[in-house]
């Protein structure tokens, strides 16, 4: 067949293919009456395959989950290819791996031995916004995005019959160490409490992540018995809020775009994880009061149960405080979309209610945080210039980096992928830049790289976001005014 | 299986054919026994479309309740490398209008490949009724004709519901609708729509007739509202019969119709129904159109011309 065609001098040459999407939709735009100069006209695009592939390009549809069986060993064992879950299982324990070895070393190399100072404590709570943001942030969104519909479906009575069993093992294995054997072991008060916290979890978090989890529990524990696991474990708790925060972020962000499958049915706003945020946290609290009340300590528990609640509690206050805030504004800014794309269909009129909308909830959050912010600084116990100026720049840095992970989540359904790098890109050179301005003070290059980090991330985020923004809303109109393609 | 041994049919005949030139009508298969005529023996093959093969087999997909999701997906990835593969190995490409030739463009098809010759329709002196300023009256100038199958982007639909809009000024309105039933849910969806509209008297369906041109008269109004379209036949011979159109502008209409007709906006019974008010009110205005049409027809879309451009064609090749 080669020497024939070479024979008569046929060339074939390879094209790029069009996605058959782009053809259907075009057919369907024609067959339900538009022509070129009717889409030219009222819509901007110079025909039918322009409109076709803009809509195409932008189609905000996920990729539906089927899985008829009801037995959720074929549920996990359909729910994505082998390659993806080599790469979850991977790159997802790598990226603990590495924040726990991070934070580990981070400790090591400082000299404060088991008492740590308070900016060793920032840092450890810094870094952990870091890498959950860099990391966790992009896998979860990833894996979560398909892993949504299953948890959904039977996360809540299948898994927890054989996850409840073993968590409940863990419980009585702790409170048996606690009160029988081992008061003064320090390991006991985590099991209780990393316990208590997966109980809350449990409900909420993926059943094939529980692994994950486990290998950073694992490796934190290895590590933390080396070191400081009060500390430690403090953090883990910080990066498992994060985690579970994120995951409700993407479940709220979802909502509003059920206006892609034409159905408005969808609409309820999930408000349970506020409650359970203010549940965890006290869980935490409650424990340590319990903790100290066997140790008898109120009064004089020592700098080192001292050091450690103030890490835990108001390393992780804010971080969680800003969880709450951003959901709640989450919640509000969606619902007020929604009911723009239930009412308005005009596209300027649609962009400018979702930038005032917009402003509107990052302003309202941004002046909350700010203000706990500056309290939470006075009413620290600790009275260390130093330390309340190293405070207030990280926090407020991490006060940027949440409000940029609140634009990268709703980018992300707005495709972002494109985009990612120049967030990726923002957020490097803002660290850079903060870390030169105070490159002779370890301690301020660092929280002053994550402020300034924080705050490019969060311009260029917002950037792309207002650009996006326009096309969604665009977008919205087109398929308000289209017909069902 | 019905489907698919379609698509292998063409392959159940010999491929050599003793034939100078391959000239297949459409870019499916069957466009595979002249491109394996192409690679093997060297002959050139030309492809003519008269309608957009894929967008029409897509939409025939879509309307599919038979088709699963898996084999609808298969079948609109089997057309597109189908209609590729034509395209490809032709050595010309013969849109009818210049609405199909932007498909194809987009479809890949190189711009040297591509020439658009129009349909042409007889216009020799056997219809002595063309001679004449008159013919038989059948019709009234308070009748409307329409000729296009049951078939929902035929749209009569907005035909009907635009009567029922004239109606109201033009009591004794006649809408004719001339043409077989291909989709019978839809043919009675508009039976119940002139029941409901109180419309009996003023729809009249006459199905496929032979006599057709006797119900043409000159200065009468043809309408179509379809919302999509090639090149016509049907708006074409109407041309030739010297009526007054109003149409949509699918297709390739506009390049057909020019400046000698009515448009309409498609799906909208109010354009449909000013426009018509418009040509009945307006006699003068009507015989107009008629004769600019015609001579459009004449001129442009002769059967003779067409012929000419084909032969030129082959021999080119």
């Amino acid at each position: 067949m080669r020497k024939i065609l070479n024979f008569n001098n046929i060339k074939l040459s390879e094209k790029k293919l069009i996605a058959p999407y782009i053809l259907d939709t075009a057919v369907n735009l024609e067959f339900a009456g538009y022509n070129d100069q009717q889409i030219k006209k009222e819509f901007g695009f110079s025909n039918v395959f322009e409109l076709s592939y803009f809509i195409h390009q932008y189609r905000l549809c996920p990729k539906p989950f089927l899985v008829k069986s009801n037995k959720w060993q074929d549920k996990f064992l359909a729910s994505d290819s082998i390659r993806l879950k080599i790469f979850e299982w991977f790159y997802f324990g790598l990226a603990n791996s590495l924040l726990a070895l991070v934070i580990f070393f981070t400790l090591w190399f400082t000299e404060s031995g088991h008492i740590l100072k308070p900016i060793e404590g920032l840092i450890i709570v810094l870094l952990s916004h870091i890498f959950a943001s860099s990391w966790a942030r992009i896998l979860i969104v990833k894996f979560s995005f398909y892993n949504d519909r299953p948890i959904a479906g039977y996360g809540e009575k299948t898994i927890n019959q054989y996850y409840l069993r073993g968590l409940f093992g863990i419980i009585t294995a702790g409170i048996i160490l606690f009160f029988l054997f081992s008061r003064d072991n320090i390991f006991t008060l985590v099991f209780i409490d990393i316990s208590l916290f997966w109980l809350n979890i449990g409900y909420f978090v993926a059943f094939r992540q529980l692994p994950i989890y486990l290998i950073t529990l694992g490796s934190i524990l290895f590590l933390g018995s080396i070191y400081d696991p009060f500390v430690l474990f403090g953090v883990f708790n910080g990066v498992m809020i994060f985690y579970i925060w994120l995951k409700y972020l993407i479940n709220l962000a979802r909502e509003p775009f059920s206006v892609y499958s034409n159905s408005f049915s969808n609409n309820s706003l999930n408000l349970f994880s506020l409650f359970f945020f203010a549940i965890n946290y006290g869980f935490l609290l409650l424990i340590d009061v319990i903790v100290l009340f066997f140790y008898g300590q109120f009064d004089t528990y020592d700098i080192f149960i001292h050091q450690y609640l103030a890490h835990k509690y108001f390393g992780i206050f804010p971080l969680l405080l800003s969880a709450g805030l951003i959901e709640a504004f989450g919640v509000y800014f969606f619902s007020k979309i929604i009911r723009l794309e239930r009412v308005i269909k005009e596209s300027t009129v649609m962009f400018n209610e979702i930038i005032k909308n917009y402003i509107q909830t990052i302003s309202i959050f941004s002046m909350l945080h700010f203000g706990v912010t500056i309290l939470v600084s006075f009413i620290i116990p600790l009275s260390n210039g130093y330390f309340k100026e190293v405070y207030i720049s990280s926090t407020i840095g991490v006060m940027f980096l949440l409000l940029s992970l609140f634009n990268l989540n709703i980018l992300h359904y707005l495709g972002w992928r494109k985009d990612l790098w120049f967030g990726i890109v923002s957020l490097f050179v803002g660290y850079v830049y903060g870390s030169l301005m105070f490159y002779n003070v370890a301690a301020y290059a660092v929280v002053y790289g994550f402020l300034m980090a924080g705050i490019v991330f969060f311009v260029t985020t917002m950037a792309l976001l207002l650009k996006k923004a326009l096309r969604y809303s665009y977008l919205v109109y087109l398929t308000s005014v289209l017909p069902k393609l | 299986m019905v489907i698919l041994s379609l698509f292998l049919y063409p392959l159940s005949f010999e491929t050599e054919f003793k034939t100078d030139i391959f000239h297949s009508s459409v870019a499916s298969s069957f466009g595979l026994l002249g491109v394996i005529n192409k690679i093997i023996y060297g002959k050139p093959f030309v492809l003519s479309e008269h309608g957009v093969y894929l967008r029409e087999q897509y939409y025939f997909i879509k309307q599919s309740r038979v088709l699963t999701k898996f084999l609808k997906k298969f079948l609109r990835l089997l057309i597109y490398r189908f209609v590729i593969l034509n395209y490809n190995f032709a050595d010309k490409i013969i849109p009818v209008c210049l609405f199909n030739k932007r498909w194809e463009q987009y479809l890949g098809a190189k711009d040297d490949k591509l020439q658009v010759i129009y349909n042409g329709i007889n216009d020799s002196s056997e219809f002595e009724f063309l001679k004449q300023e008159y013919v038989k009256e059948k019709t009234s100038f308070n009748d409307i004709i329409l000729v296009g199958a049951f078939y929902p982007f035929k749209d009569i639909e907005t035909a009907i519901r635009a009567v029922a809009i004239v109606k109201k000024q033009v009591p004794n309105i006649r809408l004719y609708i001339f043409g077989p039933i291909k989709d019978k849910d839809y043919f009675s969806y508009c039976l119940r729509l002139i029941k409901n509209l109180s419309l009996k008297n003023n729809v009249i369906y006459r199905g496929v007739v032979k006599d057709l041109q006797n119900y043409f008269k000159v200065g009468g109004v043809f309408l179509s509202t379809s919302v999509s379209e090639g090149f016509p036949y049907s708006i074409l011979e109407a041309m030739l019969y010297k009526q007054a159109i109003v149409s949509t502008s699918a297709g390739g209409i506009p390049e057909l119709l020019g400046d000698c007709g009515l448009y309409v906006e498609m799906k909208n019974p109010n354009s449909v129904a000013k426009a018509c008010l418009k040509l009945l009110h307006n006699q003068s205005l009507r015989i107009e159109l008629g004769w600019r049409a015609h001579q459009r027809a004449v001129e442009r879309f002769s059967l003779s011309r067409m012929l000419k451009s084909y032969e030129y064609l082959y021999n080119s090749l």
